[in-house]
């Protein structure tokens, strides 16, 4: 067997006041991978329910990203991840990881189905268990409680739904305007437009104020723009809560 | 700038109130900046409760967690 696209989630590896968050071990996990396995796609950050009833830390999101691995390294890394995450995670949080390869997923809308189900429900560890298993997906808890498992799961599963989240970190480009054109060459960016989905116009320009952040949008890594006296400009991070 | 609700302390203004989240955090000494960039809800450098490490959202807004443990 070659390689084939694998997804992996990360959640509830913090706890109130830690020094690192599930973003920033999950982008760990994603360099280690990217310098040792194989390239990386960008973390997408999917924001899940927020009610007193789950045990999330500050925010309740899931980060997850894709890469090409083999049975052999999927192994591997799944066993990295594993002991990463054990490590790096918060003495009293509850880490779950889930990890599987794409072909595997035998369906897909099911899959799915539950992502925007823990966006709109409170979910159990069990329904967890029974999604991942129907779906051929590997689901550890880490350790303490695992609820992270639901976060986990469900990261993937909005991944994979390709219409959710918005892309970790920020890109800075060291210059004030750039054309639309010449942004999509650089490869940051799979698509410009226009916040109501109107692809935008590739020899616009585009002022940039600080940097540029993406959101996931078709499967792709997308700049929401708007009109600005004749030049476009992205989205601030107030316009993006929704994704 | 909070109302109490089982012992936490729920932030008046809802989740887009952002000029007095900046209020809010003036009044406060704890306030921590997340340090995760991707957590940080606004545009601005100004400090706001909205950026705020020990900030917990809820459905309709956020709980100070450090107020909840000083306060309770």
């Amino acid at each position: 067997m070659g390689k084939n696209k694998v997804y992996i989630a990360i959640d509830d590896t913090d706890e109130v006041g830690y020094y690192t968050s599930t973003g920033e071990i999950c982008e760990d996990i994603r360099e280690h991978i990217d310098k040792n396995y194989s390239r990386t796609t960008p973390i997408t950050r999917h924001q899940l329910l927020l009610d007193d009833r789950i045990p999330y830390t500050s925010h309740n999101s899931s980060m997850c990203f894709t890469c090409e691995l083999d049975l052999e390294t999927f192994e591997q890394v799944k066993n990295f991840i594993l002991s990463y995450v054990a490590y790096k995670s918060a003495h009293s949080s509850s880490p779950g990881v889930c990890m599987g390869f794409e072909r595997d997923i035998c369906d897909r809308d099911a899959l799915i189905a539950y992502g925007l189900d823990a966006k709109k429900r409170v979910l159990t560890k069990e329904s967890a268990y029974e999604t991942a298993a129907a779906q051929k997906l590997f689901l550890k808890e880490v350790k303490n409680k695992g609820n992270g498992i639901i976060g986990a799961l469900a990261g993937v599963a909005l991944r994979a739904y390709g219409n959710d989240g918005r892309i970790k970190g920020k890109i800075k480009l060291g210059k004030k305007s750039i054309a639309v054109s010449e942004l999509l060459e650089t490869g940051l960016f799979e698509e410009v437009r226009l916040k109501h989905g109107k692809t935008a116009d590739k020899n616009h320009h585009i002022v940039i104020d600080e940097y540029l952040k993406g959101v996931y949008i078709d499967h792709k890594s997308v700049l929401l723009v708007e009109e600005y006296g004749g030049f476009y400009k992205p989205l601030v991070k107030e316009n993006l809560l929704d994704y | 700038m909070f109302y109490k609700r089982d012992n936490s302390f729920v932030f008046k203004y809802g989740k887009k109130n952002y000029d007095k989240a900046i209020e809010a955090v003036g009044l406060c000494k704890n306030f921590v900046l997340d340090k995760d960039e991707d957590e940080l809800i606004t545009s601005t450098k100004k400090n706001s409760c909205y950026n705020c490490l020990f900030r917990r959202w809820c459905s309709e807004s956020f709980i100070c967690m450090k107020k909840g443990m000083y306060e309770s």
